[in-house]
């Protein structure tokens, strides 16, 4: 067989003289302590050998795994990429490497398994930040020129005003201009929230006690989540401090609440739960294992898709009706939680619900200032 | 190696497992496309989403996929990762390409 990965490249490294004095035993150890899955499947797929790792990424026991029809393992190229798919936990997304090998003298094929979901989720989340960097820069230009504009009616207005007070003509003409400086405020008020998202609005961050916050909070949620709602609140007194702007994070608590309900269609459990909790992924390889303080908005509602998830921080992204949503709530949560040095996290699945998981800094005992 | 008649009446059956609408899910899909053709379309591949019917891969005990099934012989005889190759793959389930290979 004429193949890139022939029984040849495979056992060449043992006739390197420098390998032949490893024993038996010692290849055996490496085997089963390497990180990568490793199984030997037979020519019809059965599995003859599965290491400890490829156990753990297959879900199964060696038992089981000797007993599975598994299948003949192939690949395309190099590489072949698998979805697994384990009791009790998410699907990994697995690379699959595939040699020619003998095994007790037969024919056989070793397989071996890397688990890379983290990678790819990684990869994902900042192909998404990058993107979400580059809508809030041009938001903000946009709300610069915008600001600029409305600063620009509204002095103009003023002036009419006070020419109006010494001349006063038709008492309508007031009326009017008292209008139009309103909406000029409603357009403040939206460029304040794109400059939410955008990362770029004024923070006063303060030490606040998360749970208090939301304690505090909770009377303002029931009035405005209905009574179909239940709203459970799951506070763990370890977290302590944040250092976060109060009013911002209350802004966040009621738009992933008012999200929630919405979702439920007015029925069902809200749950905010908070907690001490690591990010356990590479991230940006600092602040690795850092702990945060975990605020968690959970609901029982709908849930989404993977291509609804990928856009919902996207400002004016919306998947309710014209005037039910305005597509701002979560750049509002997404912009306040990356400025203030947290970050976000959203599970979901469609008909299983969503939690929305607010990473926000600590103040640890020992740096908390002067009180 | 002996081409496998199709039953009377009735077209020899594979199934396809596969999860959801991955880029992995969608290479097997086209995989699949090709691997009918290459058979002149005498074959049925029914697919098989699991994440839309789970117990029917729990019962089938599909670990991983894509997965290639035979279900009708015991044990089952699978190819799982990808199977673009289509001569390979359809002499491992005992099949000939009917157009020229
Ligand atoms: N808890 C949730 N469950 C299901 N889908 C959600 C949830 N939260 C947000 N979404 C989806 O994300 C989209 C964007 O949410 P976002 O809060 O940014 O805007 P909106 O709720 O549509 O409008 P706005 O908050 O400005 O009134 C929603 O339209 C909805 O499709
Ligand atoms: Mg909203």
């Amino acid at each position: 067989m004429n193949r890139k990965h022939g029984l040849a490249e495979v056992l060449e490294p043992f006739d390197d003289s420098r390998l032949t004095s490893i024993s038996q035993p010692s290849f055996r150890l490496l085997i089963e302590n390497t990180a990568d899955g490793v199984l030997v499947v037979d020519l019809s797929g059965a599995v003859l050998y599965a290491n400890p790792a490829a156990c753990g990424i297959l879900g199964h026991s060696r038992d089981k795994l000797l007993h599975v029809p598994l299948g003949r393992p192939m690949t395309g190229g190099e590489t072949a990429e698998i979805t697994v798919h384990r009791p009790d936990s998410r699907p990994a997304e697995v690379e699959m490497r595939v040699v020619e090998v003998t095994w007790d003298g037969e024919p056989a094929l070793l397989a071996s398994l890397r688990d890379i979901s983290a990678r790819r989720a990684q990869d994902e989340r900042q192909r998404q930040s990058q993107k979400l960097e580059a809508i809030g820069r041009l938001t903000a230009g946009i709300v610069h020129d915008f600001n600029n504009l409305v600063a620009v009616f509204e002095s103009g207005l003023r002036l009419l005003e006070r020419q109006l007070a010494q001349d006063p003509g038709d008492p309508k003409v007031g009326k009017f201009i008292e209008e139009l400086l309103e909406r000029t405020q409603n357009g403040r008020a939206l460029t304040q929230r794109l400059l939410a998202f955008s990362r770029r609005q004024t923070l006063s961050p303060q030490a606040t006690d998360l749970n208090e916050r939301i304690r505090s909070l909770s009377s303002l949620l029931e009035r405005a989540l209905g009574s179909g709602v239940q709203i459970r609140l799951e506070l763990h007194s370890d977290v302590g401090e944040v250092l976060i702007d109060p009013d911002q994070l209350d802004t966040a608590i009621l738009n992933l609440a008012v999200n929630a309900r919405d979702a439920m269609a007015g029925r069902g459990v809200l749950t905010i739960e908070t907690r001490l909790d690591a990010l356990g992924d590479l991230e940006t390889g600092e602040g690795l294992n850092e702990s945060f303080a975990r605020a968690t908005v959970a609901d029982t509602g709908c849930g989404m898709g993977k291509e609804v998830l990928a856009q919902v921080f996207e400002p004016f992204f919306t998947t309710k009706g014209e005037g039910e949503g305005t597509g701002l709530g979560l750049s509002q949560v997404y912009g306040f939680v990356t400025q203030s040095g947290g970050q976000i996290r959203i599970d979901s699945n469609v008909g299983s619900g969503t939690a929305v998981h607010l990473y926000l800094p600590r103040i640890h005992p020992d740096q908390a200032g002067p009180t | 190696m002996s081409d496998r008649q199709p039953l009377s009446g009735t077209l020899p059956l594979l199934r396809l497992y596969i999860a959801g609408d991955s880029p992995g899910a969608r290479r097997a899909l086209a995989n699949r496309k090709r691997l009918i053709r290459a058979l002149d379309g005498a074959i049925n591949i029914e697919i098989i989403d699991i994440l839309s019917t789970p117990e029917a891969a729990e019962k089938a005990g599909i670990l991983a996929t894509p997965t290639l099934s035979d279900d009708a012989t015991d044990p089952p005889r699978r190819l799982i990762g990808d199977i673009s190759n289509i001569t390979e793959v359809l002499s491992y389930f005992g099949y000939r390409r009917k157009d020229a290979p």
